[in-house]
């Protein structure tokens, strides 16, 4: 069943559909809005927000691209719009609860996301898309709505900028130089 | 701590595996149709204004204008005035001499820096310790004990914006008469004694109340350096001068590092545009009620905007429920005249008329507000099963309860400073211009 078949059964209500609809694209989205907003909370709050909005629109959906890009590019609407909003007035200042699966690895994950912060927004999408979120190139000039030549591109120049970005920070931290603090 | 990997592929490729697998939440079972915002917060207002309202804002805030100031209150006005640092210091102080709050204002041209500490004893709940910043039209406010801080824009400048502004205090007081003492003695220091006296006046709850204020001024500078006033039945108030030297440190926002700070004004935009989606509906004695908007802080207070029923009549005892949270009982019947400000038993006293609150039209949607303060059960569950009362046309008994379950609110600081900023709710449209 391809997906305009399987959003046809969303729309119409069909139960188990709906529910598939929620468990295919929870994670990714999740992990996506979690990288973009540096909050596990607001990540779900998004995620949710997303989800409810593409099913409201469903029938919009024409299957021109895959199911998943057409989600992601809801998800990043979503976002840009919370951004716009906080951007507005002060920023939350809650400090993020590292998880048990490693100091290190927590720690990577967060020069990660800060390095990713500093990207054009086009690399960093094609960075989360591709490297994260493990979309293949079609889905993400779909998600984007750029050749897939333009994605590649943004795929090499986004690595290229976070080694930079990610050599210095990790000299900073390896000195001692600058405390290392998610932002 | 020294990082693992020095290489930075080496830290890419960590940093992806790390998202690849981060943990995400459970999934959710049924996909609402709104999703209510998880954003977390802190209350303010009804906080400090409980303590300051008891003690001193009794008289100032109900009381009127003099027409004309006496001469040398007029000259202390003006010394004051050209004053721009100074430090005020308050012991507040009930019928039995027990202490009730005790605070310190530090104010710089228009901002200023309160900072409140708990009462050691006399109330029948616990003040919490609290700073409060004005600066630069934004207003700050720091819990310490909760953890937690908010802050947002508000249009006014100029005054403390509280009743112990001693402008106010000036203004307000004195209308049944002042009278002005010279060559009087504080600690051995040279001053002039005005006593203030006001009232009878009765409040807006028909008590017959009055206010005797005694201001020291200093018999050169005219510079105020006491008020003491005393509210018959109720406490005493004690707001002492100092003018020491400008310290910018005394006036600045300093909320420690990694204190969550809640941003009310986006909250606001937030609630005001979700209010339009339903949260829930459920059908009660043949009204379909909707749920709009739940909001509960750390501070015990739960506020519900519904539509679809009547408005609360104002003589009704009934209040919003929470399963598995106390209810505080009231220790007073709906319509006495006693003045409770605390906020914790303010919401069953609001009889103070018949008539019944009209709904707030917003967007063309009536929203009827139902609140409640838990006050001693501060720590609410993420999610919350509410009852909320419905209401006919006529009568002050509920037709039925309203059950929404498994709602997940706004959590904010202070819902009264985020549902009603200024004493002003945030779903009344404003007017045209």
């Amino acid at each position: 069943m391809d997906d305009l078949e399987f959003a046809e059964r969303v729309l119409r209500g069909d139960r188990d559909a709906n529910a598939e609809f929620v468990e295919r694209h929870y994670a990714t989205l999740f992990r996506y809005l979690r990288v973009l907003t540096g909050h596990d909370q607001d990540a779900e709050d998004l995620t949710l927000e997303s989800l409810a909005k593409a099913r409201t629109h469903l029938a919009s959906f024409r299957g021109g691209s895959s199911l998943r890009s057409w989600v992601h590019s809801i998800a990043f609407r979503r976002f840009l719009r919370w951004r716009r909003i906080r951007k507005l007035s002060f920023r939350l200042t809650g400090r993020e609860s590292y998880l048990p699966t490693g100091f290190a690895d927590a720690e990577h994950g967060e020069m990660l996301r800060i390095a990713l912060q500093q990207l054009s927004e086009g690399q960093r999408q094609a960075f989360i898309l591709h490297e994260i979120l493990e979309f293949d190139l079609p889905e993400i000039a779909a998600a984007l709505k750029t050749p897939i030549g333009t994605v590649k591109s943004r795929l090499f120049h986004a690595r290229s900028h976070l080694r930079a970005a990610l050599t210095t920070k990790t000299e900073e931290t390896a000195h001692g130089t600058q405390a290392f603090e998610p932002k | 701590m020294e990082p693992k990997h020095s290489n930075p592929n080496e830290t890419i490729e960590s940093g992806i595996a790390y998202w690849r697998t981060y943990p995400v939440p459970p999934v959710p079972t049924v996909l609402p149709n709104h999703s209510a915002p998880a954003r977390r917060s802190s209350i303010l207002i009804l906080r400090w204004s409980a303590p300051v309202l008891a003690c001193v804002a009794v008289g100032a805030a109900l009381l009127w204008p003099t027409n004309s100031l006496a001469t040398g209150l007029a000259r202390t006005l003006s010394a004051f005035d050209a004053i721009k640092f100074h430090k005020q210091h308050q012991v507040c102080t009930n019928e039995l001499g027990q202490q009730t709050l005790m605070s310190d204002i530090w104010t710089y041209g228009a901002d200023y820096h309160m900072r409140t500490s708990g009462a050691s004893n006399g109330l029948p709940y616990p003040i919490a310790p609290q700073d409060l910043w004005l600066v630069h039209g934004v207003l700050t406010n720091y819990l310490p004990k909760n953890g937690y801080a908010s802050r947002h824009r508000i249009n006014r400048t100029g005054t403390l914006g509280f009743s112990i502004d001693f402008k106010t205090i000036i203004k307000t007081n004195g209308h049944g008469g002042v009278k002005e003492y010279d060559n009087q003695k504080w600690h051995d220091q040279s001053v002039i004694r005005f006593a203030l006296n006001t009232g009878p006046f009765k409040d807006g709850a028909g008590v017959t109340q009055s206010v005797n204020t005694t201001l020291l001024v200093d018999a050169k500078s005219y510079l105020p350096l006491e008020v003491f006033s005393h509210f018959p039945g109720q406490g005493t108030s004690v707001i002492d001068f100092e003018y020491p030297q400008f310290d910018p440190r005394l006036i600045a926002v300093n909320v420690p590092d990694g204190v969550p700070i809640y941003d009310l004004d986006v909250q606001r935009e937030e609630i005001k545009e979700r209010s339009m989606t339903p949260i829930s509906t459920a059908h009660v004695a043949g009204r379909t009620i909707t749920l709009r908007t739940l909001v509960v802080d750390h501070s015990g207070v739960l506020a519900a905007w519904i539509s679809g029923g009547a408005p609360r009549p104002s003589t009704a005892r009934e209040l919003l429920r929470v399963d598995g949270l106390t209810l505080l009982e009231p220790t007073e019947e709906p319509g006495s005249p006693t003045w409770d400000s605390s906020g914790i038993h303010g919401t069953r006293q609001r009889a103070w008329s018949t008539s019944r609150e009209a709904p707030e039209m917003f967007r063309g949607v009536p929203l009827i507000k139902e609140t409640q303060s838990f006050a001693r059960d501060t720590t609410f569950p993420p999610r919350l099963t509410v009852r909320i009362p419905v209401w006919g046309n006529e009568g002050d008994k509920p037709l039925g309860w309203a059950i929404f379950k498994n709602v997940k609110p706004t959590l904010t600081g202070s819902t009264p400073e985020l549902m009603w900023p200024m004493n002003r709710d945030i779903f009344i449209t404003p007017p045209r211009p």
